[in-house]
């Protein structure tokens, strides 16, 4: 490898993060604080300005999970990248806590909410980032 | 194979800045430790052993080593961790590379660049990608609820912390969708007057600092850019506490100071030394007491 490239090997990283992070926020929600792009203090979309739910599903009701504390990180994880995989991850960690259950339940839906602020008033309204349903055969 | 690097310098003094930069970087990894409890114990004993040993300083293996670890820990913590720590990974892979080439120049060509790559990035989020940066909405939704900006809002701006309670429980609400308007604490236009000028000031800051890092060339630009990066540190954690991030900036701007630049190595370290106060002493919140 030439030497002028690895010298510039740091700010060349920097860059492809960066641009990644961009993309991510674009494609994924990534909170524009996080994942290396320098967009912190930058927007109000910060991890600890969004909310996540998660509900466990039948033919007729739902119920809301109440996530233990075991599951905070990632929960912080899935808050910052909602990505599918993410979520994924998630549901699957509540299905097996959930298994046991007395409410019986076919499907986990798992929503990522933003909120934006109007200018004035700095009056929220929630924004829904993304939904997603999973249904697990094996519990 | 440092002490090469040393060798060819221009001066002693250009010595010190490199030196000072190296060590300044290590202070902050001790002052703000990072990683979890496997990485942070390897990260402390390599900054103190760099601190107290100037053979171990100028190691390039102790630097990429440093670098692998930190690069270990934003992958562990993906996505959580915060810029600072990627800033971290890309300065301790340039010093590892300077002081693998032996060759000061390395260093100051990616300080250089690695500063303006930051605030280039940062300005690409507050002009362009946020929704909420240009109009303000940022600054004022911040100064209400984080509690690092209490003390500087109340200072400032003249709130009462009752009435910035107040708004901080109607902002921190949220209603998953349903839009109701209930009674709407009004936000006070001294603070409005503080966000627009915080957001002025940051535009125009981050730009400056993006133009003048990235453009090359030296002459009246250096001290341009030393005036400006000293500017930033000075006023911006003075109110956020971001402490980090600002010895961080500092190490790698004094990397940057020449062999004649005596004094603006002097003021980065008084810099240095200030933030620290800024993080020790809440001034703010004494003064609004």
């Amino acid at each position: 490898m030439p030497k002028r490239f690895i010298i510039l090997l740091p700010p060349l990283l920097l860059v492809a993060v960066a641009l990644n992070q961009l993309r991510l926020s674009a494609t994924e929600s990534l909170s524009p604080w996080s994942g290396g792009g320098f967009g912190m203090f930058a927007s109000t979309d910060s991890p600890g300005s969004r909310h996540l739910h998660v509900y466990v599903h039948n033919a007729g009701a739902r119920k809301e999970i109440a996530f233990p504390a075991s599951l905070e990180t990632q929960v912080l994880r899935a808050t910052t990248l909602p990505s599918r995989y993410r979520l994924e991850q998630l549901a699957r960690a509540v299905a097996v806590a959930e298994s046991g259950s007395s409410f019986s339940w076919d499907e986990i839906v798992v929503e990522v909410w933003a909120n934006e602020y109007q200018p004035d008033t700095l009056m929220p309204l929630a924004e829904l980032l993304r939904e997603e349903r999973f249904v697990f055969s094996s519990f | 194979m440092f002490s090469r690097l040393f060798d060819t310098a221009r001066s002693a003094a250009s010595f010190t800045a490199i030196d000072l930069a190296l060590r300044l970087t290590l202070l902050d990894l001790l002052l703000r430790p990072v990683g979890n409890w496997l990485i942070r114990p390897l990260v402390l004993g390599l900054a103190v052993a760099g601190l107290i040993n100037v053979a171990w300083l100028r190691q390039p293996l102790v630097w990429l080593v440093l670098a692998v670890l930190l690069a270990l820990r934003v992958y562990l913590d993906w996505p959580l961790a915060d810029n600072h720590a990627y800033l971290l990974v890309y300065w301790c892979l340039a010093v590892a590379l300077a002081c693998c080439y032996a060759d000061r120049q390395i260093l100051i060509s990616n300080a250089r660049l690695l500063i303006g790559l930051v605030f280039a990035f940062a300005c690409v989020w507050k002009f362009a990608v946020s929704g909420d940066y240009m109009n303000a909405s940022f600054f004022k939704f911040i100064f209400i609820v984080d509690p690092r900006f209490e003390g500087f809002v109340q200072v400032v701006a003249n709130i009462d912390l009752e009435v910035l309670e107040r708004l901080r429980e109607h902002v921190e609400q949220h209603r998953d969708g349903e839009f109701s308007v209930p009674d709407l604490p009004e936000i006070p236009a001294a603070l409005t007057y503080l966000a627009v000028a915080a957001t002025i000031w940051n535009l125009f800051i981050n730009a400056a600092l993006a133009l003048t890092f990235l453009w090359p060339g030296g002459g009246r630009l250096v001290a341009v850019r030393h005036g400006l990066l000293l500017s930033y540190c000075v006023v911006t954690y003075a109110i956020a506490t971001v402490d980090g991030f600002g010895w961080l900036l500092l190490a790698m701007g004094v990397a940057l100071c020449g062999a004649e630049q005596r004094r603006w190595r002097v003021a980065y370290v008084s810099v240095f030394v200030l933030i620290l106060f800024y993080r020790e002493v809440p001034w703010a919140q004494l003064l609004s007491a």
